[in-house]
């Protein structure tokens, strides 16, 4: 992370415009460290945990990011403080930022999950509507499992969105 | 003029609080040397 991917510029911009950054030593000696690190019950490092302003957890991943995968997880993070917050048309800008990747990222199929609710959300559609909005998911990725949690509508599925 | 960096706060507790101001969302970015 250190020498490719923390140095990259489109990293570098994203972390600064809009996150409050912090890198924590789970091994070292700092004890308010060592309790943020417990507090998170992380299993392995590089580990990431993106919160929302008030302290709230919306995602974390492990392991080494090339730079293009860490922007991803990043932005659908930021999509879902957005959402959390129910700023629905700026959510929709972060994930779909995601879903227009290409080639793709690993995360773009969740993005399309997200993008769909975060765009039938600004739009306060009926609930029908939903399956418009993930038809571009089905369509780019049908056997992703963000298919498979969307495809509520079809035979196998109850039918509604709970 | 030099790349940009990514400017890490100096400690978790004082991050959390920033984003509390500044209403950006905070990122955890945990780490072991080796």
């Amino acid at each position: 992370m250190d020498t490719v991917t923390y140095p990259d510029r489109s990293v570098v911009e994203l972390v600064n415009s809009r996150f409050e950054a912090v890198r924590l030593e789970v091994t070292g000696k700092d004890p308010a460290v060592r309790e943020v690190a417990r507090r998170y019950r992380l299993l392995w490092s590089p580990g990431f945990v993106v919160l929302d302003p008030r302290g709230e957890e919306l995602r974390r991943f492990l392991g080494y990011q090339p730079p293009r995968d860490f922007v991803a997880e990043l932005r659908l993070a930021l999509g879902k403080v957005h959402l959390l917050h129910r700023r629905y048309a700026e959510a929709y800008e972060d994930f779909r930022a995601v879903a227009d990747l290409d080639p793709p990222a690993p995360v773009t199929p969740e993005a399309l999950y997200w993008a769909g609710i975060a765009a039938y959300r600004r739009d306060g559609r009926p609930l029908d509507f939903l399956r418009e909005y993930w038809e571009e998911l089905r369509v780019r990725f049908p056997g992703s499992r963000w298919w498979t949690h969307a495809d509520v509508f079809g035979p196998e599925g109850p039918g509604r969105v709970p | 003029m030099p790349d940009p960096v990514i400017a890490w706060h100096p400690a978790a507790a004082a991050a959390l609080t920033a984003a509390a101001t500044s209403q950006h969302a905070v990122l955890l970015a945990f780490w072991a040397p080796g």
